[in-house]
């Protein structure tokens, strides 16, 4: 019989980067996706617009032996050309390369300045094998940015761009939107995109004072754009704002890097922290919360997501949460290296998963933060421990937003972990 | 609102159009547009102790396992998705050292009895030297070594993806196995290619104890969940049996090649007629004498169809079927629904799929069926029919119920969930549509029945994008 493959655990998290463009591309109103490459990279496609939400509206041009031997080009323009008839009037149409085209380094910039009308709302982006699922995402938010985001338009005062962590969670536009209600409670109006925004959405992105990045490992290089041409200058956080804490942190870095007064940061999280502990308070009187919480002082949890998300989860739930002690997993090896693993964590890598959940007895009570992937690599005993925090939420069914972030994803996050603990 | 007339056919016509080219049927509109290597792979992760291994970019299979493989269901074989993961650098330098690695692990950890290594578009467009790393590790890996060049710009898709990697395996199995005296009477019987569905276990048991009936016994199945060694029995058998008309011809070709196995051509056993078909095809093949048609359960089963015939012709006022299923099983339907005395009419049919099922469609057209397709606008017809007949007078749908908001009699069914082969699929049919009729309230306030049809974009884009959308 085929056992579980112990070290290759990591390969359920990861993605291309045709996907991680695909999740970009599908935010968009109206938009239209064209892979030129090989039959294979539709599953990605299908892949990010299931999880997008988003109906099927993509078209693929079967790249042939035949075709990289001889001119991809000359098939590009026959299939292309009639397609774009009338679509200056639709939403953005993204052109994505593949591994096969990628390879045959066509010159496909030249091709567009000579044959595609200016006017129409193409957009190309290498995807392909040159990075993985942040690079193609990042790619694809970068293009957009650089082919709309032409004009300078007067800067209004107290606005903000937000750049969402886009497809990394199940509820990602809720994450995006709960850091906008945060800020806008310190006067700030946000704009988020892309999150079911439109060309004329990426066109306002020059009125903004500033850009703030909700994940350090999205949208570096769409902001670096802003700051390069337009001088709007980009905050990408060290912390995530996960926990009491780490919301209290990441605010003060965004107080430092806006310049806003911080007796206001403090008047915020005072009242912020008061509303969480109003909502908190009744539950103390339950006998049922009290058993639950005095539970969670005896559980372990194991977090596996990319390096910053794991580690703040990690932080809260040993610092906040007080959980006996935690291991943390690390999906992906693309993210970029901020937070330090906190203490009572011990850090697993990929070859060591297995033996992890083997370490684990029967007896032990664990909580599970992590994709809904993880399900077919844990034992039967803990699947209905797992909250599914993470991508990719294959089996997950999402239909109001709901974050993890925030003021909001504490309470959130508190009250998943509580109805997760049974006794 | 863009407002245009259903698309009606008869079968045979668009058949003659899409013959002719004067239809668009370039697989720009075959919505299993996937890739070969996915194709070889949803062969090869088939069959337990047998571990395919990617050669290529990790999303060559990550996307597609997620949405293919780790969707069967609970308990059943999904290995995990293993992939030499090769990046910017390996384009430059090679990644065969990343490869042998990955084939010692897996050795060590899966311990299979097969290994196979997929390649893919950049493996196959660098020229890696896979079979001379084959042949260097032959003596140092435990399991059998076994290389499908399968990189997606080399081939024409899943299906033939799906077709080179059975055969591959076929020919796997001849090596190993060599000659040997098949058993007298027993057949394989091959599943539909693609994933497993609810029905399988359901459907297997109810042809293998009809075939039983006249002495055949089914010597493997190749499914989801086969093994290693069911896969090593092929060679016992007589025959090979398909439920599907069109299962790779070339494979069963291939069979009859190495092992003298004959192929019995015949399609789904849906309804009663094609159900004594299929057996008597069969029988036939091994030269075995058809008791099933003479069988007392024949009999009951003939019965009452007769007793439901005579009961929606009194009842129904517009005796038409409207099937929701554009494949096989859809064409096989047709038969089931005729017997009933209704009008087969399939709807969601595309001129991808003429193409696809080309053999099957000639196969009906030459056993007298020629149903009507509606391309698109059925709803439209639907609508009409509620408002021109009372609920029991109306045409009878045959789908999941879920995708039809309005209020004609449904059968509520899933071509792919329910188990509707064989004998016991037509009483099972019959008992469904006799209960539909008989309910008063035909309108379930399950939030799940509220979901609108919506046409699927894909199909009508080609240079009215902006009309379409509006359409939609």
């Amino acid at each position: 019989m085929t056992t579980i493959v112990p070290n290759l655990s990591s390969s359920l998290f990861e993605r291309g980067s045709l996907f991680g463009a695909t999740l970009v591309a599908s935010e968009f109103d109206d938009s239209n996706i064209l892979i030129w490459g090989s039959r294979g990279c539709t599953s990605q496609v299908v892949e990010a617009m299931a999880l997008q939400r988003q109906q099927y509206d993509y078209y693929h041009f079967p790249v042939t032996e035949a075709d990289l031997l001889t001119n991809g080009l000359s098939t590009l323009k026959k299939n292309l050309l009639p397609m774009l008839d009338g679509i200056e009037n639709c939403g953005p149409f993204f052109l994505f390369l593949s591994d096969s085209t990628l390879l045959t380094n066509e010159d496909l910039e030249g091709f567009i300045e000579g044959n595609i009308r200016p006017d129409y709302p193409l957009i190309f982006a290498e995807t392909g094998f040159k990075g993985k699922m942040y690079y193609g995402i990042n790619e694809a938010i970068h293009s957009i940015f650089k082919r709309f985001a032409t004009e300078k338009v007067d800067t209004i005062e107290k606005r903000l761009n937000i750049i969402p962590a886009v497809g990394l969670t199940p509820d990602w536009r809720g994450e995006a939107r709960e850091v906008a209600r945060i800020m806008s409670s310190l006067g700030y109006t946000c704009h988020i995109s892309p999150c079911k925004s439109s060309i004329e959405d990426i066109q306002k992105l020059t009125e903004a004072e500033a850009t703030l990045l909700v994940n350090p490992n999205i949208g570096e290089k769409a902001a670096q754009y802003l700051k390069d041409r337009f001088n709007i200058p980009y905050f990408s956080p060290k912390e995530l704002p996960i926990g009491l804490v780490g919301v209290e942190n990441w605010l003060n870095n965004v107080a430092d890097f806006l310049d806003v007064d911080s007796e206001d940061i403090k008047k915020i999280h005072q009242k912020e922290l008061d509303n969480c502990l109003v909502t908190i308070r009744p539950a103390l009187r339950e006998e049922n919360y009290n058993i639950k919480v005095n539970k969670i002082k005896k559980s372990k949890f194991i977090v596996c997501d990319e390096y910053n998300k794991a580690n703040s989860y990690a932080k809260f739930l040993v610092e906040e949460v007080q959980f006996d002690s935690g291991y943390v997993f690390y999906t992906t090896n693309e993210s970029k290296k901020i937070q330090d693993i906190p203490r009572y964590t011990e850090q697993i890598d990929t070859e060591n998963f297995e033996k992890l959940l083997e370490k684990i007895s029967n007896d032990d009570v664990i909580i599970v933060l992590a994709a809904d992937c993880v399900k077919d690599l844990i034992p039967a005993k803990h699947k209905d421990k797992i909250i599914c925090v993470s991508h990719p939420a294959t089996k997950q069914i999402t239909f109001v937003e709901k974050t993890y972030l925030g003021y909001n994803g504490v309470l959130h996050l508190l009250e998943k972990i509580l109805n997760t603990i049974v006794y | 609102m863009y407002d245009t007339p259903p698309s009606v056919w008869k079968l045979s016509e668009l058949l003659g159009w899409v013959d002719n080219k004067f239809l668009d049927d370039s697989d720009k509109s075959d919505i299993e547009n996937y890739c070969s290597l996915a194709g070889a792979y949803d062969i090869i992760s088939m069959f337990k102790d047998i571990v395919p291994i990617v050669h290529g970019p990790i999303s060559c299979i990550n996307s597609y396992y997620s949405t293919r493989i780790a969707t069967r269901f609970k308990n059943q074989h999904k290995p995990l998705p293993i992939s030499t993961d090769m990046c910017h650098n390996d384009i430059i330098f090679g990644a065969v050292n990343k490869l042998e690695k990955k084939l010692k692990h897996v050795d060590n950890s899966c311990q299979p009895k097969l290994i196979v290594i997929l390649s893919s578009c950049v493996s196959d467009m660098i020229a890696e030297n896979i079979e001379s790393l084959l042949g260097r590790n032959k003596d140092k890996i435990n399991a059998d070594l076994l290389y499908i060049p399968i990189g997606g710009i080399g081939c024409k898709g899943f299906r033939e993806g799906a077709n080179i990697a059975l055969n591959k395996l076929i020919e796997y199995v001849k090596s190993k196995i060599g000659d040997v005296v098949p058993e007298k009477g027993s057949v394989n019987l091959f599943l539909r290619r693609v994933n497993s569905k609810f029905s399988d276990a359901e459907d297997i048991s109810e042809m293998t104890r009809l075939l039983k009936i006249n002495g055949i016994k089914v010597n493997t199945v190749v499914k989801v969940d086969s093994t290693y060694d069911d896969l090593m029995r092929l060679p016992l058998a007589e025959a090979n049996i398909t439920f599907c008309y069109t299962y790779s011809a070339e494979v069963m070709k291939r069979m009859d090649e190495l092992f003298g196995q004959k192929f019995s051509h015949v399609g789904y056993p849906i309804g009663l007629k094609a159900t004594i078909d299929w057996i008597e095809s069969i029988s036939n093949l091994l030269g075995v004498p058809n008791r099933l048609s003479q069988h007392q359960i024949v009999k009951e089963v003939q019965s009452e169809i007769e007793e439901l015939k005579e009961f929606l012709s009194t009842q129904l006022k517009e005796k038409k079927g409207y099937i929701w299923h554009p494949g096989e099983k859809g064409l096989s339907f047709v038969k089931f629904i005729s017997e009933i005395g209704l009008e087969p009419i399939i709807i969601g049919y595309t001129y991808w799929c003429i193409k696809t099922n080309r053999e099957t469609i000639i196969n009906l057209k030459n056993q007298g069926y020629d149903p009507t397709l509606i391309i698109r606008g059925h709803t439209k017809i639907w609508k009409q029919n509620e408002n021109d007949y009372k609920y029991a007078e109306r045409p009878i749908l045959f789908m999941p119920k879920k995708f039809w908001l309005g209020n004609l009699p449904c059968v509520d069914m899933d071509f792919f969930r329910d188990s509707i082969m064989g004998l016991h699929g037509v009483q099972k049919l019959i008992k469904f549509i006799f209960d539909l009729l008989k309910e008063e309230n035909q309108r379930p306030s399950s939030i799940f029945n509220r979901y609108y049809e919506r046409r699927f974009p894909r199909a009508n884009w080609h240079g009215c994008r902006k009309k379409h959308k509006e359409v939609v």
